[in-house]
């Protein structure tokens, strides 16, 4: 018996130890302070008052939420319309372009930024081929180091984030339901609209939900294409635990990040749910 | 109890939380006899078995093997085997290996192993199929490899959860003789789940009937049969016309009770109290029909509503003229009424043994 | 089909077209430029050569990193799929109450942002006096990963029908032996599928490793080092290797996950 109870404490345990035990030691963090180079353990709520005093935090706060949700949008609609017209497939082709939409995630995340990089530079392909094209006269500092950099690598990066949720949220819709409205006399565009659409939309929106939560807390995206003028949230995250090196301060950050999260998570189930009952 | 019994269920039950899917139940099962628990979905027949196998604890009693309560012995080291309705084949492993499963855990030599794998296989038939996987097999090949997976460890019992029940009707007949027979081959004692009641009557020494967790009757196939312990029992093991009435009087060698049949003899029966109400069952193909205007004691005057062919047999639906409103039913060899029709005049007769009194 | 109908798919098709080239663009401009020299910011076609590739090999900075990850990886994914194939046993074999509560928790790293994972690992090794190396970035690498091995095996325990594991118990087996003979190798499959899943996250992951990682980087902290002095065709040589190992990688997964579901069908 002395052997169950210690399989059962090795299997609430160890996530226990290795997860719940760190965020609940980051939370903790949150209300901490710095003295010397050392976390102090005293209680203040310094930090969260500096962050809710400061309004360039504030201004980076908002800001980077609307970045993470344009990223989330383009995401949603562009990944819909991809994932839609692979669901449309049958037989070898399908499982092709699904795999072809799925790779992506497995390129590394920094080699994906790198190549960003060489597209939206000064000198990048984008400005090449545009000012090759005859659409601009010299290149352009649009997309040069700014948010909207910041905003179209994101927008590449994450976007197979967003097909693969939404093609199964696609493929749990029976092929009857679709046959059945046909045979109901809808024609597609009805049939897309009143039974696949409405089906797939949940699910869809968890998708883009993932994609709006991966930019929210990305750093190296904005720092490596965005320069000064794309700073964002994570950015300002980040430099609490490098330069900055005030953790406490940077882990309120964080907090907040986590609740910007939470209500969008919490908008999104009561949404979901509203839909399903009406 | 008898001596020779080799299971014993004492005061055994089960309840999931507040539900009480098995009452307090005795059951003895005697050596080699082929037995079969009977009874609708929810009557506790597959909890009795996954309770003797050891997959599920009784919430009280005793389950005694040879005398030895065994409630406490974990199911890898009960000397039973099942054969599971779904057949609970490895579908990773071919059929020898499925079949040899039960030596290899114990640590039997792999020559002696694949002796005795063979030895099974030819009992079961399917020497052909030892190197193919489940899901390469039929229906009926899966249910002779699972069984097969079963006996190979020579078990003192083998326990049967409704393994017939997937497949097709005639491969059901066949499957029911083939596995009396390996019964009766192998000497081994066999506890069959169904709630099929034919399957239970063509295959069984006994049979005990169950509903709502409890053991509504046990007997030979032929007692239940004849002689319906319950209502429950009476409907549920094949058909039965039902016929409410009150006991008039009850001396003298026989009993009288006023029914919808009129007033009927049934032999005396001490438990009968005069002035109480009783059901009474006959068997639709107990009830003879003779020409309307004869007389025999125990007969009534009925008109036929319907007359269904059912191949070799007839139904007839009749009602008894003085109700007007009670039917009963009356099963007839084909060729016995050639000219029956709807709205003919008929007297239905009976013989007072066929009648049983339920309780 | 109608006309609109058609007309309105072809423009989507056009539409995917250009994701699709959004998201390979990037990629195949890379591998390009790793075979040639950069002159004034224009590609000399004639210069086509290895060159850039056979430099790496004299870069022992970036085969060190290399060897980081591996060892990372390989650690982390193994330990975390031990973990996780006992969690999913342990969790099917029996009403465990417990089970939404893992469940919530191994969840937590897969569905937040890296940022408060890699924040919390940091702060919790700082409050311990662990010092940053390899061994906590493998430490947040079981974090990671745990979920998606956990979740692929749990499918597949699902799908084991319970009366399998009594079967062999039945049939004579100990706990041990229906684990052994009748439990993993049906799950073999999909621990396979779930680790080669979690290499390649492992072998990508960044945005945790770096705060957990000391003075030993793996191959993205090293990349990300050599991206910020500039481009150079040594990076895109090692760029376009680490592109088809992991694409490499990627497909053997999928391949995997598709032959599992083939057989689960039959």
């Amino acid at each position: 018996m002395i052997r169950w109870s210690l399989v059962r404490l090795a299997v609430y345990g160890i996530p226990t130890l290795l997860i719940l035990c760190p965020m609940g030691l980051f939370l903790l963090s949150s209300f901490w302070s710095m003295s010397g180079n050392k976390m102090s353990h005293s209680w203040t709520l310094a930090n969260y008052r500096a962050f809710f005093a400061n309004a360039s935090y504030w201004g980076i706060y908002l800001q980077t939420i609307k970045l993470a949700g344009i990223v989330a949008l383009f995401g949603l609609v562009s990944g819909y319309i991809v994932a839609y017209l692979i669901w449309r497939q049958r037989g070898p082709l399908r499982y092709m372009l699904l795999l072809f939409s799925v790779i992506p995630l497995a390129m590394n995340y920094i080699v994906k930024i790198y190549a960003m990089r060489g597209i939206l530079g000064f000198n990048g392909v984008l400005n090449s081929a545009l000012v090759w094209s005859g659409l601009l006269a010299k290149p352009s500092t649009m997309f040069v180091f700014n948010q909207t950099a910041v905003l179209i690598a994101m927008a590449v990066i994450y976007l197979p984030f967003a097909i693969l949720p939404i093609f199964l949220s696609l493929e749990r819709i029976p092929h009857s339901l679709v046959e059945a409205s046909a045979d109901l006399g809808a024609p597609p565009g009805q049939t897309f609209r009143r039974v696949v659409l409405p089906l797939s939309l949940p699910g869809s929106v968890v998708g883009g939900l993932f994609v709006m939560v991966l930019s929210l807390g990305d750093f190296l995206t904005p720092q490596m294409v965005g320069g000064s003028q794309g700073f964002t949230f994570g950015r300002a995250i980040w430099s609490q635990f490098g330069m900055a090196f005030n953790w406490p301060f940077g882990a309120a950050l964080a907090v907040m990040l986590l609740l910007a999260i939470a209500i969008i998570l919490i908008a999104a189930r009561l949404l979901t749910r509203y839909r399903r009952t009406s | 109890m008898p001596q020779h019994a080799i299971l014993n269920l004492v005061g055994v039950s089960k309840s999931y939380r507040d539900v009480e899917v098995l009452q307090p139940t005795d059951l003895a099962i005697e050596d080699g006899e082929f037995i079969t628990v009977l009874g609708p979905s929810g009557s506790g027949k597959t909890t009795i078995l996954r309770m003797i196998g050891g997959f599920t604890a009784p919430t009280s009693g005793q389950i005694l093997f040879q005398g030895r309560d065994i409630v406490d012995v974990p199911t890898f080291q009960r000397p039973f085997n099942t054969v599971f309705q779904d057949y609970a084949l490895f579908p990773h492993m071919r059929v020898v290996d499925n079949v040899g499963y039960g030596l290899r855990v114990r640590g039997v030599a792999k020559a002696e192993i694949a002796r005795k794998v063979a030895e099974v296989l030819q009992i079961v038939d399917l020497g052909d199929k030892a190197d193919r996987f489940p899901n390469a097999l039929s229906g009926g090949q899966r249910q002779r490899v699972a069984l097969a997976r079963a006996i190979i460890c020579e078990p003192k019992i083998v326990l049967l959860d409704e393994p017939l029940a997937a497949l097709d009707a005639e491969l059901r007949r066949s499957m029911q003789d083939f596995l009396k027979d390996l019964q009766r081959r192998i000497k081994t004692t066999f506890i069959f789940i169904t709630h099929d009641q034919q399957e239970a009557i063509s295959m069984a020494d006994r049979i005990v009937v169950m509903n709502h967790g409890k053991i509504e009757q046990i007997g030979s196939p032929r007692e239940i049969y004849r002689r319906p312990g319950s209502e429950f029992v009476a409907r549920f093991f094949g058909e039965n016309n039902l016929i409410p009435g009150i006991v008039e009087q009850n001396a003298a060698g026989e009993a009288c009770i006023d029914s919808a049949l009129g007033r009927v003899i049934v032999p005396r029966d001490a438990s009968l109290a005069v002035g109480s109400k009783v059901v009474m069952a006959v068997r639709p193909e107990h009830i003879k029909l003779v020409p309307a205007g004869s007389t025999v004691s125990q007969s009534v005057a009925a008109e036929v509503r319907s007359v269904t062919f059912l191949g070799a047999t007839s139904q007839i639906a009749l009602t008894i003229a003085p109700q007007g409103n009670f039917a009963i039913r009356v099963s007839l060899p084909t060729n016995d009424f050639p000219s029956l029709s709807v709205g003919d005049q008929v007297v239905a007769a009976w013989a007072p043994d066929d009648l049983t009194i339920l309780h | 089909m109608t006309r609109s109908e058609r007309i309105t798919i072809a423009v989507l098709w056009v539409f995917a077209s250009f994701v699709f080239v959004l998201l390979y663009g990037p990629a195949v401009l890379v591998a390009t430029l790793s075979f040639f020299d950069m002159d004034r910011g224009q590609i000399a076609w004639g210069s086509f050569s290895l060159a850039h590739y056979a430099s790496l090999l004299e870069n022992k900075s970036i085969l060190a990193a290399l060897g980081n990850t591996l060892m990372v990886a390989f650690t982390s994914v193994a330990i975390a799929t031990i973990l996780a194939l006992g969690l999913a046993y342990y969790m099917r074999t029996g009403e465990r109450r417990g089970r939404a509560y893992v469940e919530f928790i191994i969840f937590l790293p897969f569905v937040l942002p890296a940022i408060i994972t890699g924040i919390s690992l940091l702060v919790a090794f700082r409050e311990v006096g662990v010092d940053r190396g390899l061994t906590t970035i493998a430490i947040g690498h079981i974090v990671v990963v745990i979920a998606i091995i956990y979740r692929m095996v749990m499918v597949r325990l699902e799908a084991l029908e319970t009366s399998q594991l009594e079967a062999s118990a039945d049939l004579g087996a100990t706990q041990f032996q229906t684990f052994r003979l009748v439990v993993v190798p049906q799950l073999a499959s999909a621990m396979v599928t779930g680790a080669l899943l979690a290499f390649t996250i492992s072998f990508d992951e960044t945005l945790v490793t770096f705060f957990l990682a000391g003075s030993d980087p793996t191959l993205p902290l090293r990349l990300w080092a050599m991206m910020r002095v500039g481009f150079s065709p040594e990076i895109n040589a090692l760029v376009t290797i680490v592109l088809l190992g992991t694409m490499v990688l990627a497909t053997l997964g999928a391949l995997s996950l598709r032959r599992g579901i083939a057989k689960e069908r039959a």
